[in-house]
């Protein structure tokens, strides 16, 4: 497809649907919020000077079909189509869609909605089949794809670098956090705060050899670190970890008491430990041991 | 018609995000609340982690449930006496494929990881265990070497394979893919897909078309990192793209027994 020379290009929406939930965005957060955008190498919807036509259809044929977009690219001055919807398959005919702007000479645009939770599966798709205009939305706010979990999905499984520096995500989350009034989902992916967050015996095991072996890229990327929890599901040598961290001292009978007490504790509990109760929990063991 | 089959791993994988823990009597209840959604196999937990939790699935196993009890395991002879010993019905063995994993996490070489996944399925099967075989990091393996120990474990009499995207990397074209190529060898095949890219439900859709039978999801998708496939989220987007596969499954039932989950383990989404 002809699509495969031209520049990506990432819009993201986010702004529009904000403002359009009646969000508390000020002139400053605006600004703001639109350089993150700009570091992350991604197109602010607003700024678009194109003249776009933007249609919804379930389908390539349902295109085809649609009068109204036939009689609007007819009359010309139409520059760009953005298709919305597209979620009955889970790899829609991008040929045909394709050799349906290039009959009219402009730039096809893929904005894929979230009905059936593949909206971005269907924009890494697109990418795959050629398609090099895609509009997605910070957060899926308004039902569109992630825009987070695009360029992630670039980076991971295409190699496109958008931006040099990732860690624009954080800020974006933390002006979306304020300008909604919700926090984002703990473990949405790509930005959600606990997503580094490792516990069990298994996964703490092998991170300690190599990070990379529990995690689908280093959250430093994003902007975030990694944080050993330690609770029910802790190993020997996740607990060494923590108490190195710590600064406590051991050997191989505290750390067997210690792990019995933590498990105990944690499923007694119904959740992870903090700090604070572990330095607990391993004066006891001193105390007794 | 032949209804996809859900394999939760809510008590599992699920339990196993960080930050969350169940007593055993929180674990009987949610078992029970899966058992009427109409689950087909409940994966229980880990026997090896204690012997609370051993004794945890061994109860979940007496309830008596309509749902068969399954129990994750490592590729190590303790770890499937545990297992055994909780008189699960079905044994999980969990077999890591990918370089990185066979080289840095357990040290070994792909002639030692072959001899013990044999005496572990061997052990296993002498006791009159089914079993099911996961390809840990499958997603980072090269599919050659996935279906060569596809075919080793199938002449040991394995019947079902799990393949699962441990960091969450596979894209829906990628699954179908490998999906396909596995259902080839002639088990029963099942996929168990993370979200880190915010693809788990899709890619999980994809196993489906290439003819996985069965799916592993958590309740609101709970689960290690960005989590797992959601139930709730799969069947509905399943009922949309196969309503034939999955017209015993009941969304409101489904969503009921999802609040009631997570408010069980005091976690909001």
């Amino acid at each position: 497809m002809s699509g495969k020379h031209t520049k990506l290009n990432i819009t993201d929406r986010s702004l529009e649907q904000l403002i359009l939930m009646g969000a508390h965005c000020t002139c400053e957060d605006k600004l703001a919020y639109r350089d993150c955008l700009r570091k992350l190498g991604v197109h602010c919807l607003e700024d678009s000077r194109q003249h776009i036509l933007e249609v919804s259809v379930p389908d390539a044929a349902a295109l085809e079909a649609n009068s109204e977009v036939y009689a609007a690219l007819s009359a010309g001055g139409i520059s760009v189509l953005r298709v919305t919807g597209l979620y009955g398959s889970l790899s829609p005919d991008w040929a045909s869609l394709h050799a349906f702007a290039e009959r009219y000479g402009i730039t096809l645009d893929i904005c894929p909605t979230d009905e059936l939770h593949t909206a971005c599966a269907l924009a890494i798709d697109a990418y795959a089949a050629g398609v090099r205009s895609i509009t997605v939305s910070f957060c899926g706010i308004g039902g569109y794809a992630p825009l987070e979990e695009v360029v992630a999905s670039l980076y991971v499984l295409h190699n496109v670098t958008l931006a040099e520096d990732y860690t624009a995500l954080r800020q974006l989350t933390t002006l979306y956090e304020k300008m909604t009034g919700q926090p984002v989902s703990r473990m949405k992916p790509v930005i959600g705060a606990d997503i580094f967050n490792y516990e069990s015996g298994i996964h703490a095991d092998g991170i300690s050899k190599n990070p990379s072996m529990y995690e689908p890229f280093p959250p430093a990327l994003v902007g975030m670190e990694r944080k050993l929890i330690i609770g029910k599901h802790s190993g020997r040598k996740s607990l060494c970890c923590k108490l190195d961290e710590l600064g406590l001292c051991y050997d191989d009978t505290l750390i067997e008491q210690l792990l019995n007490r933590v498990k105990t504790a944690s499923t007694d509990l119904g959740r992870s430990l903090t700090d604070s109760e572990l330095c607990m929990l391993h004066k006891c063991c001193r105390a007794e041991i | 018609m032949e209804q996809l089959r859900l394999v939760d791993t809510t008590l599992r994988d699920g339990e196993q995000r960080a930050g969350i823990a169940l007593s055993a009597m929180n674990k009987l209840r949610i078992a029970a609340i899966l058992d009427e959604c109409g689950i087909y196999q409940i994966e229980a937990g880990v026997p090896a982690i204690s012997a609370v939790e051993a004794d945890t699935i061994r109860s979940i196993k007496r309830l008596g449930l309509h749902a068969h009890i399954s129990t994750w395991n490592r590729m190590t002879l303790p770890d499937i006496e545990a297992s055994i010993a909780c008189g699960a019905d079905l044994l999980h063995i969990c077999v890591p494929t990918s370089d990185l994993h066979i080289k840095e996490k357990l040290n070994t070489t792909v002639e030692q990881l072959i001899e013990r996944m044999l005496a572990c399925v061997r052990y296993a099967k002498a006791a009159g265990r089914e079993i099911s075989i996961g390809f840990e990091d499958a997603s980072r393996t090269p599919l050659d070497f996935i279906m060569e120990m596809g075919a080793l474990v199938k002449a040991e009499g394995v019947t079902r394979l799990r393949y699962a995207d441990t960091v969450g990397i596979l894209s829906p074209r990628e699954c179908l893919r490998v999906t396909e190529k596995l259902c080839g060898l002639g088990l029963a095949v099942g996929i168990h897909a993370h979200n880190d890219l915010g693809m788990a439900v899709a890619n999980s859709l994809a196993a489906v078309q290439a003819g996985a039978g069965y799916i592993d999801v958590t309740f609101g998708g709970i689960g290690e990192r960005a989590g797992n496939c959601s139930c709730v989220n799969f069947i509905k987007s399943a009922k949309a793209l196969f309503p034939e596969l999955v017209e015993s499954y009941d969304i409101a039932l489904l969503q009921r027994a999802q609040e009631q989950i997570l408010g069980i383990m005091r976690f909001d989404l």
